[in-house]
């Protein structure tokens, strides 16, 4: 068991609005996320001395790049480069180096620019193995990958598309309340399993719409938060995991399935003591094994889980209440940071769309790196309503 | 039979290329051959391409096959291969494409 995060906080998260196309670059997007948290939080920016950036559109430039361009002077960087999973790698790593000393209010902030032909641009520079074992087969990108586990996933444990849809339609509820999501349209059933087919059993509905934008938040002691005047979350427990299971033939099981039972443990929770939860919805089949390899039900059941629960703000068990990804839109890696700023919004009241009535304690997954056939990195973490 | 990387001193088959041995460390990486013989474990019709040069000649039957050798390989598949079928892998040129095993 890992040692408590104590007296250390997560606070002011911000959103940087997104925009379906940008021919701006990256380092706009980000240096939009620092101004936000300086301003929503009247902070000097000389007393944020530590930087974390996660971000596939930033290259060349990198975080210690990112310095000059900001004009900042931190004694602490780190860039994450877990994509879907890296604001939870990056709350970690922060939140050892704020209670170690190392600093004392840290940036953690994510986006990506996505200019006409971004997304090809990021496929072709996102992994040697995407290059070679995957994108010579019809350059379907996340789609082939993600339509080879939904595809096996329905046929060994059931689920419909029905059951994804239902995940879908919720979001897309939760989203209409959330005004800079991309997507505001309500979605019927009819709609998603009619939509238009990408690779088959994945339809126009099950996919990210990808976009510009960021996402950030603030690291520091629980005291400085209170000087500040800040409202916060704590940590209660966090887990990550690369590359598990190397030799499942296909992904229907992530990483998370490995430290589930430590991450309930050291938060000493369950859970049914949750009150919020977001997963990384880069597809809906991996929020099904997120669900599951995180005990919210068995394994091959997330269907019949969807099934029995109301995933709305007002619902029985609020599911990615800013929409998602599916329906926010995914700004590259910002995708991976969606969760952690929506739930340190709905736990400090301050959601900008619905509002989650009382929650007080939330649970964050996140899911990326898809080299060829699997996703390789994962993660999670249990927040709660600071006192 | 097909050519991928074999470990000289554990046997550990690789696929994608790899620079040293995933598991045991070694540099010892030989292109050997092993057996073409696996397993479709999933299936997918593409329809929508990144890139405009598949655009005719989509939609495209695409499999992912566990190799009997202990790897798992994307693959083009003949149209009328399902889930559990076994095959047989060749490659052309680092294209990986899968047809039916025969029964005998
Ligand atoms: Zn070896």
């Amino acid at each position: 068991m890992s040692a408590p995060y104590d007296n250390v906080v997560l606070t002011a998260p911000v959103t940087v609005p997104y925009e379906r196309y940008s021919e701006r670059r990256a380092n706009y997007w980000l240096g939009r996320a620092l101004g936000m948290l300086a301003k929503t939080t009247g902070l000097d920016k000389k007393h944020i001395d530590g930087l974390s950036v996660s971000s596939f559109t930033l290259v060349p430039d990198s975080v210690a790049s990112l310095t000059q361009h900001f004009g900042m002077t931190p004694r602490w960087i780190c860039q994450e480069h877990t994509g879907g999973a890296s604001g939870i790698t990056a709350l970690r790593k922060a939140a050892r180096a704020v209670q170690m000393g190392d600093a004392d209010i840290i940036a953690c902030i994510s986006g990506d620019t996505n200019p006409k032909d971004g997304f090809t641009n990021i496929l072709d520079n996102f992994s040697t193995d995407m290059s070679q074992a995957a994108l010579p087969y019809g350059a379907g990108g996340p789609n082939t990958s993600f339509a080879l586990i939904t595809k096996a996933y329905m046929e060994i444990y059931g689920a419909r598309r029905e059951d994804f849809g239902k995940l879908a339609i919720s979001q897309r509820d939760n989203a209409r309340t959330t005004p800079h999501a991309l997507m505001q349209k309500p979605l019927s059933l009819d709609a998603y399993m009619d939509a238009r087919i990408i690779s088959d059993p994945i339809h126009l509905y099950d996919c990210v719409m990808p976009c510009a934008g960021a996402e950030g938040y603030l690291v520091m002691s629980e005291d400085r938060a209170r000087e500040l005047g800040l409202a916060y979350v704590y940590i209660r427990s966090a887990i990550e995991r690369h590359n598990a299971y190397a030799n499942d033939p296909v992904q229907l099981r992530t990483g998370l399935a490995m430290d589930a039972d430590m991450l309930w443990q050291t938060a000493g929770l369950t859970p049914r003591d949750i009150d919020v939860v977001q997963t990384y919805d880069d597809y809906p089949v991996i929020s099904f094994l997120q669900l599951e390899d995180l005990g919210f039900c068995k394994k091959g059941e997330a269907n019949i889980f969807v099934r029995d629960h109301d995933f709305t703000i007002q619902g029985d068990f609020p599911h990615n209440t800013s929409g998602g990804q599916l329906s926010a839109g995914q700004a590259g890696a910002a995708g991976g940071f969606l969760g952690i700023v929506e739930t340190i919004r709905q736990l400090t009241g301050t959601a900008l769309g619905g509002q989650v009535a009382n929650a007080r304690l939330g649970l964050v997954s996140g899911f990326g790196i898809i080299n060829y056939d699997k996703g390789l990195s994962c993660a999670a973490t249990i927040l709660e309503r600071g006192q | 039979m097909i050519k991928l990387q074999v470990c000289s001193d554990c046997q550990n088959v690789h696929y994608p290329e790899r620079d040293i041995c995933t598991s045991c460390w070694s540099e010892n990486l030989l292109w050997s051959e092993v057996s073409a013989h696996g397993t479709i474990t999933s299936v997918t019709d593409l329809h929508i391409s990144a890139k405009p040069q598949w655009k005719d000649k989509l939609p495209l039957r695409l499999g992912l096959v566990a190799l009997d050798a202990g790897v798992n390989i994307l693959a083009f598949l003949d149209s009328d291969l399902c889930i559990n079928d076994k095959i047989v892998l060749c490659m052309d040129n680092g294209i990986y494409s899968a047809t039916l095993k025969s029964e005998n």
